[in-house]
């Protein structure tokens, strides 16, 4: 390959090759570990292509990135701050279709050529080219994730894909953000052929000399007829080859609207109506493929204006940013390095396991999290029968993988042998890290570090305590190494939920901070480290949400309109079935803790406790606040109406009221938080909330969405309710900044 | 013998075979080794045979890793440096067909494997080497040694071989290891093996199987058709084990009861030899003497079953029950039961071998020593167990010590009537003279030095894991009786024997 002098890239990110007259153009941003396309860089390719297209003897055009594991991540989420209105976005949309186009239309073949991560407008690119081959490489995934930043594929994706592959399985790609490794995307037609990565430049530059440009060829619209017409001659290969289903339902409107319909109810049942992205995107592809593409393309830029412009997606891209920069371990260079030699590298290579004490649910899930990554762990429990659940509780999710095909029987197999089970201490020897997951009491917190340090005598070890409520201080009172006390509070279901707040002390090093962070990260969790205090911060938060809420049921309004207020607020489930869920002990526990230093706040009804003494515990004893018929949630428990005023006859409470006060008191004891210096900003607040708490994503979290509706009306609005309320609704001082 | 009979199904793709056992006593023999199930209840045993599927492209493997061993600061001259056994832990022994069913031998060696490491405290990459053994020829995880790094997690730089020496398997395995580190090619290795019978691989006939490798090597479908003239469905009968020594023909019982007649141990001798070891053997787990060299298993579907006891010692057997036993082999006249033979057995063990060096400059805990191994052969067709009364005494005269020199005995107990014709034959002149090369008879090892805590009659005989677990016992009785030396005899197929010379470290253990 010969650099050529006469093509330039302003932005330095684009170089240039040749081979047999076919230009490589290489996309490979060393600034930045991902490649994304900026405004900037967008201009630049398009003036390059003016350049290579003017070049008599070109014969084709390669796009392509050298950079390993990486083709393109799309666009720049930065686009977005420029995007103020419909027409802002339409025309960003329209911009990018028109670089499309070129490639699309161009005069020579053009190919793209994909090795590594090719994502959103990265892939639209690619559709537009007249060929796609990639790599097969693992790290190669295709995907269109626009619909979870609220957008849709703007440019062009909407359009081309479901006429490159078909309808149905452009949907199921465009409507989830799925991704697809090589080999899916060569079965779905995305890419042409799926190569070694060795041999993929060679064999795109031979795809465009072996080819004529698309222009020249007739049929270049895949409308309806031209895909019947790929049906058609399907057949004479042969009936084997012929998707009867894909034929049957794409190719006429019943069809057509059948698909739309089942679409439809599937977008219905996943967003709940909260999020317009996904049906936008589906407007954008039905009401396209039944046009010309040109018009089609310009149906989609009008949709993606439309959503670009939505609050929802401002809210999802304010997550998407804040994920992405809470992804930065935020202690000095030298404790990080001192945390991955110590720490990070032992588990990584194999050498060590992870310490967990305590094998019930969080344990459990702790040690299937780190099996799953590839770490070691040893699940050690007090007795057999609990070694058992956890075990169990490890072997199942593998198995269940492995039933829906996501892992190999053999893989699940050597997953959960990464779980060695343990009775007694000595077996944690050589682990320079114990997560403890044992019961909520101080007492039992020190019996279990006691014994730790008992049995690792002489070897320093981090001790992350994985508690929802107890100050890490306390914990740490009477540790031999106090400084390598950390918190680390997970979040149940382990597996699924992804954050856990780091907890540190004033004599937590920043080393042990730094290993328990990268753990987490590598545990692939997001992360908000916090400061020592009662609840810290999502415990907090939660317990004054669950407060208000029991106050209001307390003063008659039913469990099912408090439940359900909060449901079409947006939160995943209402406050008291959380607490089933959780347990009614649990959270009664940490009242309990909290009711000390936040008691005037922290109002909690007295029926509370007649309810706790009827040994309702929630979900896991079948007796809470609902009923459960074998296990599942069934109807709210009418019987405990008899401990609360008003009895069976509930009141009608107005639904604004109820979640106004849930949620501002939720929102006003974030601001506390960030007041007193808890939580160390506003975005981790938002964080935190979202990923552990199930706080609206849609909304951006307490601090976005006070922002959103104005700071000056949350305070007013807080000054309401506490006049009518009492004290406990006082602004915090965040609210008046 | 066996009123078996099998049947073969194909259901969703999986080739499911039945073979239903209804005797009593099953013998069967893979290759060369003969196993005796005990007390087979009449039933089924399932096996699923997964039809060879086109693998899809592999996971990207998390952190593979290019490094070579963490061979640090291992010498590479042969050294006179002492070999310390630092830890041997088993699982429990079980009856096979049982609690153990759902488990494999890699699964089974994982355990013992990841305990002993995380119970020494030793760091996993200076682990030089596995060493594994494994009798019945495993389709699965052919080189469990290797395997067992790779799935339990631990740093995938150390190399395993595994090896086969029927019933001396693991004896070996440890010989091996300490053959390396005193060689000094190594300074820390993991030794140990395994047998799981209730994962034995069921096998087709040779026919079917030259009929399938030359369909598959067909190049077109008429070459395939022209095949099809030889099928014969008859073949495809999965193959029952082979019943019995591939040499001599006759069963490893056939054997025994050979043993018994030439040196006369009569059917007395025999159940109260198996009467003590039973006996022996429940003090011992009642002392809760054990419990060291224990690893509990959670097994079953859902890790429900916890195993931490063996489960065929009899402590309640008493000479009248063990008396009214019908003889397993010779049915008419043959003297060897159910009773005094060791049963069909699952279970894993492990040694942690290392140089003293090593050992000391890490703070490992040192169990004892191994001094040296010897193995003799003999004809098969003559007595088939007779090894150990040759390799014990040529052993130990090697060293200059005679059989009062050592307190510590571990015959290994295939059959009360093997054990009983070593005793005799080490006791007799002329066996000494002309089969060891002995100037005068050994002598008899009393009963007070031999098998203190029961054998394999009591704990039962997974082949590939006995001589780990006796490597472990022998030390550990040894240091309790402050015995500075103690043996190990281990008869196996093929007409092998081998013995172990131990040394014990005359201060604390563990």
């Amino acid at each position: 390959m010969n650099a050529i002098e006469n093509i330039k890239s302003t932005t330095g990110t684009l170089r240039f090759s040749w081979e047999n007259d076919v230009c490589i153009i290489d996309f490979h941003d060393e600034s930045k570990s991902m490649n994304s396309f900026s405004q900037e860089i967008l201009k630049d390719l398009d003036a390059a292509l003016d350049a290579i297209f003017a070049r008599p003897s070109l014969a084709g055009v390669v796009f392509t990135s050298t950079k390993p594991g990486v083709f393109a991540a799309g666009v720049d989420v930065g686009i977005f701050d420029t995007l103020r209105t419909k027409e802002d976005g339409a025309d960003a949309a329209r911009s990018l279709q028109r670089l499309g186009a070129r490639f699309a239309a161009a005069p020579v073949p053009t190919v793209a050529a994909i090795n590594g991560t090719c994502l959103g407008g990265a892939l639209e690119l690619s559709l537009a080219m007249q060929h796609r081959v990639c790599s097969t490489h693992p790290s190669t995934q295709l995907g269109l994730p626009e619909v979870q930043l609220g957008i849709l594929p703007g440019g062009g994706g909407t359009q081309r894909l479901p006429r490159l592959i078909g309808i149905a399985p452009a949907l199921d790609l465009i409507l989830t953000g799925k991704k697809v490794d090589a080999r899916k995307a060569l079965k779905l037609g995305i890419v042409e052929e799926a190569v070694p990565e060795n041999q993929l430049i060679a064999r795109a530059v031979k795809i465009a000399k072996a080819t004529k440009p698309a222009a020249k060829k007739s049929g270049v619209k895949m409308s309806l007829v031209g895909h019947s017409m790929h049906m058609f001659s399907s057949f004479e290969k042969g009936l084997a080859d012929v998707d009867i289903t894909k034929f049957a339902l794409e190719s006429n409107m019943i069809g057509r609207s059948l698909i739309e319909k089942k679409s439809l109810e599937q977008i219905e049942k996943s967003t709940k109506g909260f999020y317009p992205a996904p049906k936008k995107a589906l407007e954008a592809v039905m009401r396209g493929i039944s046009k010309s593409l040109e018009e089609g393309l310009e149906i989609e830029a009008k949709l993606f204006g439309e959503l670009v412009a939505s609050p929802e997606s401002r809210a999802l891209v304010h997550i998407f940013r804040i994920m992405t920069s809470a992804k930065k371990n935020p202690y000095g260079k030298e404790a990080q390095g001192q945390a991955r030699k110590l720490v990070m590298e032992p588990l990584l290579s194999g050498r060590s396991p992870v310490g967990i004490l305590g094998a019930g649910l969080m344990g459990s899930g702790i040690a299937t999290v780190l099996a799953d990554k590839g770490m070691r762990s040893v699940l050690l429990d007090r007795e057999p029968s609990g070694v058992q659940r956890g075990l169990k509780g490890v072997s199942s999710y593998f198995e269940d993988k492995v039933r829906k095909r996501r892992l190999k029987r053999f893989e699940a197999l050597a997953a959960a042998s990464r779980v060695m089970p343990a009775l007694e201490y000595k077996s944690l020897r050589g682990t320079p890290i114990v997560i403890e997951a044992v019961f909520e009491d101080v007492k039992v917190k020190h019996d279990v570090l006691r014994q730790c340090e008992e049995s690792l005598a002489g070897e320093p070890f981090i001790f992350a305590t994985n508690t929802s409520s107890l100050p890490i201080a306390d914990i740490a009172a009477g540790a031999k190494a106090p400084w390598n006390v950390v918190g680390m509070h997970f979040f149940s279901p382990v597996p699924k939920m992804p954050l856990v707040e780091i907890i540190t002390t004033e004599k937590t090093t920043d080393i042990a901070a730094s290993a328990v962070f990268e753990l987490a990260s590598k545990m692939g969790k997001n992360i908000v480290v916090v400061k020592d205090g009662p609840g810290f911060y999502t415990t907090r938060i939660l317990a004054f949400l669950i407060g208000e809420a029991m106050s209001i049921l307390a003063e008659g309004a039913s469990i099912e309109d408090i439940d359900g207020a909060l449901e079409k607020f947006g939160m995943p489930v209402g406050p008291i079935t959380l607490l089933d869920e959780v347990g009614i002990d649990v959270g009664n526990h940490i009242i309990s803790v909290l009711s000390k230093p936040f008691g005037e706040r922290l109002v909690i009804p007295k029926e509370l406790e007649a309810i706790v003494g009827e040994d309702r515990r929630g979900r896991k004893n079948s007796f809470g606040f609902y009923t459960y018929l074998e296990g599942k949630k069934d109807k709210p428990d009418k019987t405990i109406y008899r401990h609360l005023k008003h009895g069976q006859e509930r009141k009608p409470f107005d639904r604004q009221e109820i979640v106004d006060r849930c949620v501002f008191a939720f929102m006003n004891e974030a601001a506390r938080c960030l007041d007193e210096g808890i939580i160390r900003s506003a975005d981790d607040g938002d964080l935190g909330a979202v990923f552990g708490l199930g706080f609206p994503p849609f909304l951006g979290g307490p601090f976005f969405y006070g922002n959103t509706l104005g700071r000056a009306h949350v305070k007013d609005r807080l000054e309401t309710l506490a006049k009518k309320y009492g004290p406990r609704f006082a602004p915090a001082a965040w609210w008046s900044k | 013998m066996t009123k078996g009979f099998a049947r073969q199904s194909i259901r969703n793709g999986r080739l499911l075979l039945k073979l239903h056992v209804d005797a009593h006593v099953l013998s069967m023999n893979f290759g060369h080794v003969t196993f005796i199930c005990l007390q087979a209840e009449k039933g089924t045993i399932q096996m699923g045979l997964r039809k060879p599927k086109a693998n899809g492209p592999g996971r990207k493997s998390e952190h593979a890793q290019e490094t070579g061993s963490g061979n640090e600061g291992a010498s590479l001259s042969p050294t006179n440096e002492r070999v310390a056994v630092c830890g041997a832990v088993r699982t429990p022994f079980v009856k096979s067909f049982g609690v153990f069913e759902t488990e494999t031998p890699l699964s089974l060696s994982l355990r013992v494997a990841t305990e002993l490491l995380a119970r020494t405290g030793v760091n996993p990459e200076h682990v030089n080497e596995v060493v594994w053994a494994a009798t019945v020829p495993q389709t699965k995880n052919p080189n469990i040694a290797r395997d067992l790094i790779l799935f339990s997690g631990l740093p995938r730089t150390t190399p395993g071989y595994t090896l086969n020496k029927a019933c001396a398997g693991s004896l070996q395995s440890v010989t091996s290891a300490a053959d390396s580190i005193r060689l000094g090619r190594a300074q820390l290795v993991l030794a140990g093996g395994v047998e799981v019978l209730s994962d034995v691989p069921i096998t087709y006939s040779d026919e079917a199987r030259r009929f399938l490798t030359r369909m598959s090597r067909a190049k077109s479908l008429k070459e395939k058709v022209g095949f099809l003239k030889d099928f014969n469905p008859k073949a495809f009968l999965p193959k029952p084990p082979a019943l019995a020594e591939p040499f001599t023909g006759l069963t490893m019982g056939e054997h025994g009861e050979i043993m018994a007649v030439k040196n006369d141990i009569s059917r007395e001798r025999q159940d109260e030899f198996a009467l003590m070891t039973h006996k022996r053997a429940a003090d011992a787990i009642a002392r809760g003497d054990l419990k060291p060299e224990i690893v509990p298993v959670w097994t079953g579907r859902d890790k429900s079953v916890f195993v931490d006891t063996d489960n065929i010692v009899r402590g309640d057997t008493t000479l009248d029950s063990l008396a009214k036993i019908k003889p397993a082999f010779d049915k008419r006249n043959g003297t060897i039961t159910a009773g005094n033979a060791s049963a069909l057995t699952d279970g894993a063990s492990a040694v942690l071998l290392a140089s003293e060096g090593y050992a000391k400059k890490n703070g490992l805990p040192i169990l004892g020593y191994v001094v040296d191994s010897h193995t003799v052969a003999v004809d098969p067709r003559d007595q088939l167990l007779i090894g150990p009364s040759i390799a014990v005494p040529q052993l130990l005269a090697r060293h200059g010590l005679g059989l009062d020199d050592v307190g510590v005995y571990e015959i290994h107990e295939a059959f009360a009537a093997q054990v009983l014709s070593c005793l005799d034959a080490m006791a007799n002149e002329t066996f000494c003279r002309e089969r060891a090369g002995l100037d005068a008879a050994f002598g008899r090892i009393p009963f007070e030095k031999l098998n203190l805590d029961g054998g394999s009659l009591a704990y039962g005989h997974p082949f590939g894991a006995t001589g780990g677990r006796i490597v472990g016992r022998a030390l550990r009785i040894a240091h309790k009786k402050k015995s500075r030396y103690a043996v190990i005899g281990i008869c196996a197929a093929g007409g092998m024997g081998q013995a172990m010379l131990l040394e014990t470290t005359g201060s604390a253990q563990e």
